[in-house]
């Protein structure tokens, strides 16, 4: 299969996204337009009460029901089965999965899919830690807690990958499908998982740099119980792979 | 092998000659010279991994890339 010729699907989760939809959009069609590849973007919105599912309706009608994918769910049931769902009815060979919440700028996918090719590799991972990849936004503890947990991270678990939380990644189709299926974790450990699983199993595995832009403003994602959960997570990982 | 089997592993070949020496299972003349260095030798080696943590950390958050302009992009956006 010519892999000049490979269709690229967007997994979307959404929840409250209603401002950013349209903007992310507009920019993934940008830069895949301009990187002359096939696509299709699947919104998959878990009940927002926002009005996102309707802001991506419009979206369809602007850019076509072969573009733009929806595939709703009823309330907000987390990200692995919003994976799994998602690549039920997935066309491409390759799978993109990204926040919505512009986080995740779409102008380094082409950058991704280019590793990809020229590597052959089966999955892509955006990293903040190296390279030019950094972070907007940050105060000290949080790069400090940041950089401290991916140390350890890497000092137990070596996971193959220099940013192991990430959820900027390109994957080959049935990778991610095999990848979701035996993990259990939740939230961004459930990325951590995907990641250290996939080095287990010998996949080749890309990194691209990438800018992480803190777009939630006044909450604290780093507080105590996330990081007793980060905790938790790794011990989990570290008894079982 | 799981990573925890690794380090138990790990443990196990750092800590066997080691508890030879502190039960005194293991005689020789240069073992009962260098008793008080050989005692110290894993919280040694634990004092270094936490001295080698802490410099690559703190060079790490020092040198964490700050993308202003990535920002400043998205404003735009």
């Amino acid at each position: 299969m010519g892999e000049d010729d490979a269709m690229y699907t967007v997994l979307l989760p959404t929840y409250n996204e209603r401002e950013n939809l349209p903007i992310i959009v507009w920019l993934l069609v940008k830069y895949f337009t301009d990187a002359k590849v096939e696509f299709e973007i699947i919104v998959i919105d878990d009940g927002s009460p926002d009005g996102t599912l309707e802001a991506a309706e419009q979206l369809q009608r602007i850019y076509g029901e072969e573009r733009i994918v929806l595939r709703p769910r009823a309330k907000k049931l987390g990200l692995g089965t919003a994976y799994i769902h998602g690549l039920k009815h997935a066309r491409g060979q390759f799978i993109i999965i990204m926040d919505a919440d512009l986080s995740h700028h779409p102008k380094f996918i082409p950058r991704m899919i280019a590793l990809q090719q020229k590597d052959n590799l089966d999955i892509v991972t955006g990293t903040r830690y190296s390279g030019d990849g950094g972070v907007s936004g940050w105060d000290l503890r949080r790069k400090l807690i940041s950089r401290g947990a991916n140390y350890l991270t890497q000092v137990l678990l070596q996971p193959g990958a220099s940013d192991v939380t990430g959820s900027f990644r390109l994957y080959r189709r049935d990778v991610l499908r095999r990848l979701v299926d035996s993990c259990v974790s939740k939230g961004y450990v459930f990325q951590m998982e995907m990641i250290v699983r996939a080095t287990r199993l010998g996949y080749r595995i890309g990194e691209v740099p990438i800018s992480f832009v803190d777009r939630v403003y006044g909450e604290s994602k780093l507080g105590g119980s996330e990081i007793v959960n980060f905790t938790k997570g790794l011990l989990y990982l570290f008894a079982t792979t | 092998m799981t990573m925890l089997m690794r380090w138990l592993f790990l443990a196990a070949v750092i800590l066997g000659p080691w508890m030879a020496v502190l039960t005194n299972r293991y005689q020789s003349p240069w073992v009962d010279q260098n008793r008080h260095t050989l005692l110290l030798y894993p919280f040694a080696l634990i004092a270094a991994f936490g001295v080698y943590s802490v410099c690559v950390i703190a060079w790490r958050v020092y040198s964490f890339n700050d993308c202003q302009e990535a920002a400043d992009e998205l404003q735009k956006a």
